[in-house]
């Protein structure tokens, strides 16, 4: 039989750039849909407006959006439709996906996270389940990752430092603002081992690709150099070089056919025009992030699968996860510092890029019940997201009442001019219960008729306890620092950019979508490489670890098709 | 000439003329747009007169009128890219508050004391739609000080430098404005 292409990939962002990249330089036919528009460095500005306010990357939510369910405080559950609420689930429908406007914190999960039911034992309600691969098999494509992606660091010694095929980062790390200073100093009195945050950004020109200009906007924007390593940037650019991709963008694909053996047939998508078009391919791969690639498959019914494609478990869209944890936040006020230091803390464009990992496991009877050790988390030290307006806004809220006038002018410039504000982000495992997934709902759909995705939210316990554990512990450090005004607190809602699960891998069919290869156990020819394949998040933003399972698949994928055709 | 391109420069008459203090009657003489059509002077003149007590003018620090927030504000709801709710919203509000305002006083709210439409607004705020009317405008006065001056507001970056914030490079230019990309 005589195939359009060798592979089809719907998506192009972090799980689908790594299998573009690898079958496209290995002389591979392969084909991107994607649903939104081809951006490039001379599209993306430092404009508010455009990245955070007016959803510049992401559809209109009148057209698309999602169905949201979560728990009142009597344990009833209410739902709503996005459009009518201030929450968004669209996270970057352009090409390379969401990884262009990540702020590229990255870390790599532990052994542990591997096997996390083996480790720490069960919790109840939660569905902890031991990886079907180690840490050990994916370190090798962690390590490809820092080299083709590029993530600049400098690895030191602490007492949860994975282990590493290379002995450091290929890339030193970024310029550091004075806050770094301040915050190793405070660690330092205290114990802790603060260390450089690795990042997905170029911190010296390298791959092609320029090298950070540190504009001061890096996180929800799209990186005007190239330096940040989004899929488009690191990988589709290059794949697109060999001549070998054909990327079609506002691509929305509708449907997965299957045919009576349930094996894929083609890819139905609708383009800008809305005219329908099918292709078909050796091999298919799913890489649209959790929600919409739960969804997809979902909507894809079949012959042989009446319930979704690859649902005849009923296991797709199961344990969506998000990344649980706390936030923080303090204020270096200029009054209690010298000049000299005032001068440098006003320093603009470089990274704070402080990270503390003291705590990825706790052992705290006090606090836990338990001399068993507890999976904890990642401490993150940012700058406060330079966004004005958003800053601005939140100076509007006085004691239930808005602010306005001299007094909210007055508060402003206090606000902007009078100190230096630390943010921290903290991360830990959300943990997947049978209350977290991804369903069509039975009555919204979006603009093409099809349902949309329904997304029910279940907060487990372990995450806000972990969540305020973490968050005491960064606030501890902001007050060694000098720091006033400091706030941290766990966060139930769930981070929207930070989505995985819904299509878990592992060996038992009857618990799991997809196989050890993230082949969907029941369809021969479909692959799903974006973060869905997690049975469990880390404690640690899910980026690295998509792209580096997302390279191991796609080795398995070069096998299935033969090997290298050129190198 | 394009509808959009002709909505999209139909603020220029806005822009010209002097908003200074009260803002006087000609205001919306050159309103053109489709889109905005539905406000009337009125309509005009009490949001900016509310604009201007929300964010008031000061010797050291700029208010509505020194950041542009009407014509900011036009040109958001001229945008053929907003949402008719918004539009529809911010309308109905402006109403509303006229209304308010009539039951309350005997004379019009752009010609009540400072003091008078602080006790007026602060009522106002009491009512959920009030409230989140008077939110609506201010987040859209806090857009104009703060977002690119190529959307219409923060004349020469005066809002900027009032807060000594630091813009980032690069900057939006005027045909990749964010609906235009």
């Amino acid at each position: 039989m005589a195939y359009d292409f060798d592979i089809c990939v719907v998506g192009s962002g972090a799980g689908a750039g790594p299998v573009i990249y690898t079958l496209a330089h290995a002389g591979y036919k392969v084909l991107v849909l994607e649903k939104g528009p081809w951006y490039t460095e001379q599209d993306y500005f430092k404009d508010e407006l455009k990245t955070s306010l007016r959803g510049g990357y992401t559809p209109d939510l009148r057209e698309q959006q999602h169905v949201v369910e979560v728990e009142n405080d009597d344990g009833s559950w209410r739902s709503f439709p996005t459009y009518q609420s201030s929450w968004n689930f669209w996270n970057g429908n352009v090409v390379g996906g969401s990884s262009n406007f990540m702020s590229g914190f990255f870390h790599r999960l532990k052994p542990n996270d591997f096997h996390l039911l083996s480790s720490y034992g069960p919790i109840e309600r939660a569905n902890i389940v031991d990886w079907p691969i180690s840490y050990d098999e994916m370190e090798p494509y962690y390590d490809r990752v820092e080299k083709v992606v590029g993530v600049s660091g400098r690895v030191i010694n602490h007492p949860f430092q994975e282990p590493r095929s290379s002995k450091d980062f290929p890339f030193p790390p970024t310029a550091e603002h004075p806050l770094a200073g301040h915050i190793d100093r405070a660690c330092e009195r205290l114990g802790i081992h603060s260390m450089p945050m690795p990042r997905a950004i170029l911190s010296q020109p390298a791959l092609n690709r320029k090298a950070c200009v540190y504009s001061g906007y890096c996180g929800s924007y799209g990186c005007a150099t190239g330096a940040k390593g989004s899929s488009r940037a690191a990988l589709i650019d290059s794949a697109m070089a060999t001549g070998n991709v054909h990327l079609r963008p506002h691509a929305m694909v509708t449907h997965i056919h299957s045919d009576p053996q349930g094996k894929v047939c083609a890819v139905e998508y609708i383009d800008k025009e809305d005219n329908k078009h099918a292709v078909n391919a050796r091999l298919y791969v799913v890489a649209a992030q959790a929600i919409e690639t739960s969804r997809l498959l979902l909507n894809s019914v079949g012959p042989k699968h009446p319930d979704g494609l690859g649902n005849n478990n009923g296991q797709v869209g199961k344990n969506l996860i998000f990344a649980g944890g706390g936030a923080g936040s303090g204020r270096l006020s200029y009054d209690k510092f010298s000049d000299q230091q005032v001068s440098e803390l006003k320093e603009f464009g470089t990274f704070v890029n402080r990270s503390v990992q003291d705590w990825y496991e706790i052992s705290d009877k006090d606090m836990f019940k338990t001399d068993a050790p507890q999976k904890g988390g990642t401490i993150d030290f940012v700058h406060l997201h330079p966004n004005p307006v958003a800053r601005a806004s939140r100076q509007t809220r006085s004691n239930g009442q808005i602010l306005w006038g001299k007094p909210l002018k007055n508060r402003l410039k206090t606000h902007f001019t009078g100190g230096r504000y630390l943010k921290v982000e903290a991360f830990c495992d959300w943990l997947p219960t049978d209350n977290s997934h991804v369903s069509l709902d039975p009555n919204v759909k979006d603009k093409w008729g099809l349902p949309v995705a329904r997304i029910k939210v279940d907060v487990h316990v372990q995450n806000l306890k972990v969540g305020w554990y973490l968050a005491n512990k960064s606030a501890d450090i902001m007050r060694a620092m000098g720091a006033d005004n400091v706030l941290a607190f766990a966060s139930g809602a769930p981070p929207t950019n930070l989505v995985a699960g819904g299509c878990r891998f592992g060996t038992d069919p009857e618990k799991s979508v997809l196989n050890p290869d993230c082949r969907v156990h029941d369809v021969d020819n479909l692959y799903v490489t974006d973060g869905s394949f997690m049975p469990t998040g880390g404690s640690v933003p899910h980026t690295w670890t998509i792209y580096a399972n997302a390279f191991r698949v796609a080795d398995k994928l070069l096998d299935r098709l033969g090997g290298a055709k050129q190198v | 000439m394009k509808r959009r391109d002709f909505l999209l420069t139909s603020g220029s008459g806005l822009s010209s003329l002097s908003l200074s203090g009260i803002v006087n009657a000609v205001v919306c003489s050159d309103l053109p747009a489709p889109a905005v059509r539905e406000f009337t002077q009125q309509d005009w003149l009490i949001i900016a007169a509310v604009q201007n007590h929300l964010f008031p003018s000061e010797q050291q620090a700029p208010g509505a009128v020194e950041i542009q927030a009407l014509r900011y504000l036009h040109n958001y709801l001229a945008n053929p890219a907003t949402d008719p709710e918004n539009v529809k919203f911010i309308h109905s509000g402006s109403r509303d508050l006229q209304q308010f305002s009539e039951k309350n006083h005997t004379i019009p709210f752009t010609q009540l004391s400072i003091d008078e439409r602080e006790k007026l607004l602060r009522e106002f705020e009491t009512r959920p739609e009030g409230r989140r009317w008077l939110v609506t405008i201010l987040n859209y006065i806090l857009e104009s000080l703060l977002t690119d001056p190529v959307y219409g507001g923060n004349p020469d970056g005066i809002g900027w430098q009032w807060l000594e914030h630091r813009a980032g490079e690069p900057r939006p230019p005027a045909n990749k404005r964010y609906w235009l990309l």
